[in-house]
């Protein structure tokens, strides 16, 4: 079970992601040929510096999110329904509020379309009391389209996505009389809870109302531990494409991927990220009668319902576009579902009801290390075995290399390709479900050695296919280097991203922690607000904080680096680096140092033993400026100040 | 020198009541100090030691917080510091009215970007010892029924000796350490490391009364601030009356190194929905996370201080991108923290 079932919550409001975008230009990693102007914000496209958020600081939040309406079974404990008076309604999802915000986090400056968010907390709210919270386990976006038609659409803000994950174990709270929370904690009794929402109408530009923010919708259903995380098991309904020249393969049709789940008789399916609004952020385009039905044997379209009200004034935030459709299973059971607009069949199940996807996509890896990838095949909507996989390296949606394609400025720098050398990773080029429909897929690899010279390791692609769409298709399909013109049976997102980090192993020096701390300063200039990472001193003075940052799970949302693009190799050196500062201070300083360029005025100790006070403040004083321990009192503290002079003086060379 | 009304502190209770106002009193100053600090834009260096001092002097007051919630710990009460009404609002008086004068009027702490003004108007005040050591002429004389901040301190100190430590009856389990010197924050559990712990705070806000310095050779806040003003470090000199004058090193203050922010940011309306509004929104639900997250920390979940450092540096991140937006319309200045603090709205 996913959020996509009869027990449900619907949200809606805004969320803000806040990424830092010096980093969108693999060639600003280098560090030697590195430009000030780099840190600041894009003068016009031709200039596009550090681009439009060079300041961002990585966080992503959800932001005014309230349930906007709930579903779940009449007491009859069969017939769905909806409401929009449960006492939820109205309440807040928000993120966490006694944390930082979960992080926004590029997998690499060459794959740049799978950003996770992680370290981020979900909670219901209502403003004083939590009716559930938990984590939510670091996912990336998929499924992004054109979604906006109308004027102003053209860039990213007219594009829409979906996340989907899991929150949990969750903590829950008094459901009170909430018959959606009371039969949510019934359905998900391990405490794990689905969620997806969608993310369109994002604003990219600074100074403007709702800068990095944009609009979120989304569901929360019960999850089933033994089920994927990051998808829906069920029924996946493609677009066709075509290959556009300028904007390379592009669905076919207004209408994009579609998932549906059978339950009972009921058919559930998630139009939020299958229909096109008319601007951003905007209520759906109207694009005709859009109609739920099946394929038989011919592809004639036979149908089951019509899709109402969706043009409606706040119908997609009321119901996130989840509609729930009576139907009598057996039609469908080994027949592909379909959609049709105006007559016109636009989704499709792949042929055969065969649906294969990996459920994690995004991998980092340390050198000769292994990604396990859990992949699952389904038929008709239900887990299969003996599903024939085809599995290939795929470089094409991957971003970059030589020669970079947003190029305006002169920078003598080479972009090197993502992928390369493609023998670093190996695996199985066919694979077989087991059991369950599930099967792994262990992708191998060595150690990439720099291929990239500058940036650690290397970025690769692997693409799972049914072995017939495959056959079909091409694996990678051909389509997706502009091979063919047209194709149907594939989602071009659904591919495994893989960052393989070099073999490291050097001494934890300073020389050697330099490098890797430079990169961060130069990319990440929020960071100068806190440390200047260049400067050995800084770094030292502040170990102890950077010790604990860089030791933290990166499922922590205060773990270093944000960018989470550290292998543990390098990690190793540079705790190993940091612990020996720690462990050779003289005290444990506290948070840090001037904020810039300057040592913090030092805490010292007293010279001798601290002073063993008396009854009240007044005879502690005197007690201890009358204290025996060689160094009289008086003398301690014009050594202190001695102390701290001459730092001050050194401070200010 | 600022002056609260005079407190009978005897019983538990009262030592309770009072150490809950102690730490409010702390958390008071932190605000309109790194407001000020963060004001100071880290660019230009030629600040830079300025914004040292205070940031030296905002992490004690940090400091004699998390002490005043060990003491309060440790003899059975519960810091409630994410609670409406508790963390103070600007511009607005300090905790129990500290510095209502004897005819009634209102030491009203405003926060401003940072100026001479504002540390000899405001910070210079809040700080001011009993007896300044360079300015002092004659100990300040009684006013009936009234006390200074380190008189008050001094009375919970006295009252925790009398009461004994039967008092002690708080759960070990709830002290904070860490971050700081060991010798600086550290368990109390007793009479004695209560009274230490409070008498640190008194000499790193006052000083003693014959010495500027703390037990621990740092600078007392008040001389910290008077450097600032002065624009000269405060150094031994033989020949000054007190045998300290402020005719050290320069510390150089250029003004046009400081985000021009407005004065008291919270008076001023932002335009509805402006980029401007949702990071003010933002600061103030950061800053009301991190109040939740101090609050878990000294109610049981010591090592959740590590996660409000974490709240910390975001807000000094927001608090600069903030203090670098103007306001726009009709308001000439830029934006700035408002540390307003709301259950509902908090978010990390």
């Amino acid at each position: 079970m996913t959020y996509l079932n009869p027990i449900r919550l619907h949200f809606a409001g805004q969320f803000q992601a806040d990424p830092s975008t010096v980093n969108n230009d693999i060639r600003h990693y280098d560090t030697s040929e590195f430009k000030a102007g780099w840190q600041q914000l894009q003068t016009s496209r031709a200039d596009p510096n550090g681009w439009w958020n060079p300041d961002g600081s990585g966080s992503f939040r959800l932001v005014g999110c309230t349930v906007t309406s709930v579903a779940y079974l009449e007491s009859d404990g069969t017939t769905p329904t909806t409401s929009t008076t449960d006492s939820i309604v109205g309440m807040q999802i928000m993120g966490a509020n006694t944390r930082v915000a979960g992080k926004l986090v590029d997998l690499d400056p060459q794959q740049q379309m799978v950003s996770q968010i992680w370290g981020m907390l979900v909670r219901l709210t209502n403003g004083t009391t939590d009716l559930f919270s938990g984590p939510f386990a670091a996912a990336p976006f998929t499924d992004m389209w054109n979604r906006a038609q109308g004027a102003g659409s053209s860039g990213d803000i007219g594009a829409s996505a979906v996340y989907q994950s899991v929150i949990g174990p969750v903590t829950w709270g008094d459901p009170g009389d909430s018959t959606l929370l009371k039969q949510l904690m019934a359905a998900a009794p391990e405490g794990y809870l689905s969620i997806k929402f969608n993310v369109d109408s994002y604003n990219m530009n600074i100074g403007t109302p709702g800068f990095t923010l944009g609009r979120c919708v989304g569901t929360i259903g019960p999850a089933s531990p033994s089920e994927p995380q990051f998808f829906s098991l069920g029924r996946h309904l493609l677009p066709s494409y075509t290959f556009d020249p300028r904007n390379g393969p592009t669905p076919v049709g207004p209408m994009y991927f579609m998932p549906c789940t059978v339950q009972g008789s009921t058919l559930y399916a998630d139009f939020g990220n299958a229909l096109p609004t008319m601007t951003p952020g905007s209520d759906m385009a109207p694009i005709g009668t859009v109609q739920l039905g099946w394929l038989d044997a011919n592809e004639n379209f036979n149908q089951l319902a019509t899709l109402a009200d969706y043009t409606n004034a706040g119908w997609y935030e009321q119901t996130a576009g989840i509609q729930g459709f009576t139907i009598d299973p057996s039609t469908i059971q080994s027949n592909r579902l379909a959609v049709s607009v105006d007559g016109t069949t636009t989704l499709m199940e792949n042929s055969g009801g065969i649906h294969v996807r990996a459920d994690n996509f995004v991998y980092r890896v340390n050198a000769n290390e292994a990604a396990n990838v859990t992949v699952w095949g389904t038929l008709y909507g239900t887990p299969a075995a003996g599903i024939q996989i085809s599995v290939a390296a795929d470089a094409t949606q991957l971003q970059g290399g030589a020669p970079y394609p947003h190029d305006p400025l002169t920078k003598n720098i080479t972009a090197y390709d993502p992928a390369q050398p493609e023998n670093i990773i190996s695996f199985p080029q066919a694979l077989t479900t087991g059991a369950g429909g599930q099967v792994t897929l262990t992708i191998n690899t060595t150690n990439p050695n720099t291929p990239r010279v500058y940036i650690d390791g290397q970025v690769f692609g692997v693409r799972c296919l049914p072995a017939a769409t495959a056959t079909a298709l091409g694996n990678p399909p051909t389509i997706l280097s502009g091979q063919s013109t047209t194709a149907f049976g594939f989602n071009p997102w659904d591919f495994v991203s893989l960052l393989v980090w070099d073999e490291y192993d050097q001494p934890a020096t300073w020389a050697n922690v330099a490098p890797i701390l430079a990169q961060y300063s130069v990319l990440y200039p929020v960071m100068d607000q806190l440390i200047d990472l260049t400067s050995e001193t800084e770094v030292n003075q502040q170990a102890a904080l950077l010790q604990l940052v860089f030791g933290l799970p990166i499922t922590d949302p205060n773990s270093m680096p944000v960018t989470r693009d550290l292998s543990d190799a390098k990690r190793a050196v540079l705790l190993q680096y940091l612990g020996a500062q720690v462990a050779a201070s003289p005290s444990p300083t506290v948070v840090g140092a001037a904020p810039h360029g300057k040592p913090v005025i030092m805490k010292r100790k007293v010279v001798g033993k601290p002073p063993q006070l008396s009854a009240t403040p007044a005879a502690a004083a005197a007690a201890a400026a009358s204290a025996d321990d060689g160094v009289t009192t008086k003398d301690s503290k014009t050594l202190a100040m001695r102390n701290r002079l001459g730092n001050r003086t050194a401070g200010n060379k | 020198m600022l002056y609260l009304k005079a407190q009978t502190i005897e019983t538990l209770a009262d030592v309770q009541a009072a150490l809950g106002n102690a730490i409010q009193l702390e958390l008071s100053t932190i605000p309109p100090y790194l407001t000020a600090l963060y004001s100071i834009d880290p660019s230009n260096t030629t600040n830079s030691e300025i914004a040292a001092l205070i940031r030296s002097i905002a992490i004690e007051e940090m400091l004699h917080m998390a002490i005043a919630c060990n003491v309060l710990n440790a003899v059975g009460g519960t810091p409630a510091i994410n609670v409406a009404g508790f963390p103070p609002t600007y511009p607005g008086p300090l905790p129990m009215n500290i510095g209502t004068q004897p005819d009634g009027s209102l030491f009203i702490v405003p926060l401003q970007k940072f100026s001479i003004d504002a540390v000899t108007g405001t910070f210079m005040v809040i700080e001011e010892p009993e007896d300044p050591i360079v300015f002092a002429t004659a100990r300040a004389a009684a006013v009936p029924d009234f006390q200074t901040i380190g008189q008050f301190y001094s009375a919970v100190s006295t009252a925790i000796g009398n009461l004994g430590q039967s008092i002690f009856t708080g759960n070990p389990a709830l002290q904070v350490t860490g971050w700081f010197d060991s010798d600086e924050l550290f368990p109390v559990t007793t009479v004695a490391t209560a009274q230490q712990a409070i008498a640190i705070i008194m000499q790193q806000g006052e000083g003693t009364t014959t010495n500027p310095f703390d037990e621990q050779g740092e600078l007392a806040h008040y001389y910290k601030f008077a450097e600032i003003a002065k624009g000269f470090q405060l150094v031994p000199n033989s020949t000054a009356p007190k045998g300290y004058s402020y005719t050290g090193p320069p510390i150089p203050f250029d003004p046009t190194g400081v985000f021009p922010m407005v004065t008291n940011p919270s008076l001023v309306a932002l335009p509805a929905g402006s980029m401007v509004a949702q990071m003010a929104d933002q600061f103030d639900a950061t800053y009301s996370s991190l109040l939740n997250a101090l609050n878990g920390t000294f109610n049981g979940a010591p090592e959740n201080l590590n996660v409000a450092m974490g709240l910390m540096y975001s807000l000094r991140v927001q608090a600069q991108d903030l203090m670098q937006q103007p306001i726009g319309g009709s308001t000439t200045g830029n934006a700035g923290p408002r540390w307003l603090f709301s259950e509902a709205t908090a978010q990390g």
